[in-house]
């Protein structure tokens, strides 16, 4: 794999979808900062510490919140993308194979859109916490949030949640790829075919012949995701209080605790036969586009 | 080492049971222009795109010296290959094309390109899904042809064109890419158009190659009779590959010298001699496709 191409392939992602990420990214924090400039302010702690950091991960966990519900919708369209549009035989005439150009669209959309998510969220979470500030105790409030422990506080947990957007990926792999490939194969019918297959796999057959190896292990693939990106989500629900208490070597430990414990899991039975589908779907994928044109 | 581009043996895809190609077998060398004619779904598509290694195919293939399916990325990056169905992507600028074929395709030439498009009525900023459909087509064309190259494949593609379109691709083709050396494959029912242009013709029906000849041989081996009506039976009977009018009305017949039944002489005294068209020889060889290919 040419790592030139490759970065072309992802350019190339850039260059088709950099409108819609960038609205998907971009608009849910402007438009709550206008909606905070006309509306009203309340529900955040008295602390200045707490109130200075609960918006910055709040808004990290929304826009990424946001991304990838985006990302959920457009993933079964992304596998027919080209074929859709006609353009797949300019890019099968191109000298990239069938695997780099999936593996590009996929590391574009579900990993590196993500990522952004969260370095924007991140970002945009510092100006909506300044806005509040402002809001609640005017300019003497701005200058009482201590910006620079909030920033050490809140960059562990941003990058434990990056961290842990990779972690969710490899999760969520089998089933990403299994409903691309779902989508390629079976086109229109393709939501029936997904929602038919989990009504029975799901419902019926653990009801009629308590039949529950499917729903488990899809159970326990989507707790992965979910624990991937934090395993212990109380512990940032926790008081005020208890947040202005942790120093900024404690954050940093709770994070790589909160990683390195994610990490473990991955060795699991469950994950290798998550892998082994992700692989299955990938493959079905490339033999589509193989047969495409 | 061969001097060939191209060569095929015995080459056979089948779609379940329907057979596209037929026992293929041909060589083309460097410096031609080669019309591969055939009706709608004599099997040129097919033949195209196992030649860039996007189908399958049995028999024996060899493109730049690279096996096509094996090496189909390697081969990609040393020809060009413009598809029957070529749709640039919609929401892309020419520009960005640009950039983009920079990255993947290795041989491309940015500066080229963009001195290409000039000969055009297409912008750098121009949105593909902005412009006309022949604008499309010499965008695409002017792109492909800024890889440096030995060979060009191109499937059809004028299809869909109206005629100023056409000429203006074919123009932008023949002066702007052929020079000698360079090798191009014009896939095409079109046959009037490209007749000019070409040095070789390949002729599919049904799969099957019917013909394979140089212009320069092809007018050595067969031959046209204009005949008046007075002599049509004495033609008839000589068993033509096609009887036809010409404009005017007067009767014609094309013979195969190389045929084992070619005409006595005293049949070519019946009218005058006359060079076939490759549109009549098109329809003589793909109304008999039990005639050999010649070996040339």
């Amino acid at each position: 794999m040419s790592s030139s191409r490759f970065s072309t392939l992802l350019l190339r992602e850039w260059l088709q979808h950099k409108r819609g990420w960038l609205l998907t990214l971009v608009l849910p924090p402007v438009i709550f900062l206008v909606l905070l400039t006309f509306g009203e302010a309340h529900g955040l702690p008295d602390m200045p510490l707490a109130a200075g950091l609960l918006p910055v991960l709040m808004t990290m966990l929304v826009v990424l919140g946001i991304a990838a519900a985006s990302i959920g919708f457009q993933l079964p369209g992304l596998a027919r993308r080209d074929v859709q549009d006609r353009s797949i035989e300019f890019w099968l005439s191109l000298p990239a194979s069938h695997s780099e150009s999936l593996a590009a669209t996929l590391l574009a959309h579900v990993l590196l859109v993500p990522l952004a998510a969260v370095a924007l969220g991140f970002g945009a979470g510092f100006v909506i916490a300044a806005a509040f500030a402002v809001k609640m105790g005017g300019f003497a409030g701005l200058a009482a949030v201590p910006w620079g422990q909030v920033a050490a506080l809140a960059l562990p947990g941003a990058l434990r949640v990056a961290a842990g957007v990779v972690l969710a990926l490899v999760w969520a792999a089998p089933l990403i790829l299994l409903t691309m490939a779902a989508s390629a194969w079976f086109k229109r019918w393709s939501v029936a075919v997904i929602v038919g297959t989990l009504v029975l796999t799901c419902t019926i057959l653990p009801k009629i012949y308590d039949f529950v190896l499917v729903r488990d292990w899809l159970r326990a693939q989507t707790k992965g995701a979910w624990n991937a990106l934090l395993a212990n989500p109380q512990q940032l629900a926790d008081s005020p209080e208890q947040i202005a208490g942790i120093g900024s070597a404690s954050a940093w430990q709770w994070a790589i605790a909160d990683f390195v414990g994610e990490l473990h899991n991955l060795a699991s039975l469950q994950m290798l036969s998550g892998l082994t589908l992700a692989a299955l779907g990938f493959y079905l994928l490339v033999l589509r586009r193989q047969r495409a044109g | 080492m061969t001097n060939h581009l191209i060569e095929a043996s015995d080459l056979t895809l089948r779609y379940g049971k329907k057979t596209a190609l037929d026992g293929v077998s041909f060589a083309i060398p460097k410096g031609r222009v080669y019309g591969l004619l055939g009706h709608n779904g004599a099997g040129k598509t097919s033949l195209m795109r196992a030649l860039v290694g996007l189908l399958p195919a049995d028999g024996r293939l060899s493109v730049l010296g690279l096996d096509p399916r094996r090496q189909r990325g390697e081969l990609l990056g040393q020809l060009c290959y413009i598809p029957d169905v070529a749709v640039l992507p919609r929401w892309a600028r020419v520009h960005e094309l640009i950039t983009l074929m920079s990255g993947l395709q290795p041989r491309f030439s940015a500066e080229r390109a963009r001195a290409l498009l000039k000969r055009t009525s297409v912008g750098l900023d121009d949105k593909v899904k902005n412009l006309s459909k022949g604008m499309v087509v010499q965008a695409h064309l002017a792109l492909v042809a800024a890889i440096d190259a030995r060979l060009m494949i191109l499937d059809e593609p004028t299809l869909g064109l109206d005629v100023m379109s056409r000429k203006g691709f074919y123009e932008l083709l023949i002066d702007e890419w052929c020079d000698g050396e360079r090798t191009v494959l014009i896939s095409t029912h079109q046959v009037e158009e490209v007749e000019t242009l070409l040095t070789d013709v390949l002729m599919l029906d049904e799969g099957r190659l019917v013909l394979n000849i140089s212009l320069q041989d092809m007018d050595q081996r067969f031959v046209a009779l204009a005949h008046d009506p007075a002599q049509a039976e004495a033609v008839a009977a000589a068993h033509p590959l096609l009887r036809y009018r010409q404009q005017g009305g007067r009767g014609a017949a094309i013979f195969d010298l190389d045929s084992h039944d070619s005409p006595p002489e005293h049949v070519l005294g019946l009218g005058e001699r006359i060079r076939p068209n490759l549109v009549d020889l098109f329809m003589a060889l793909t109304r008999k496709p039990a005639l050999a290919p010649s070996q040339s």
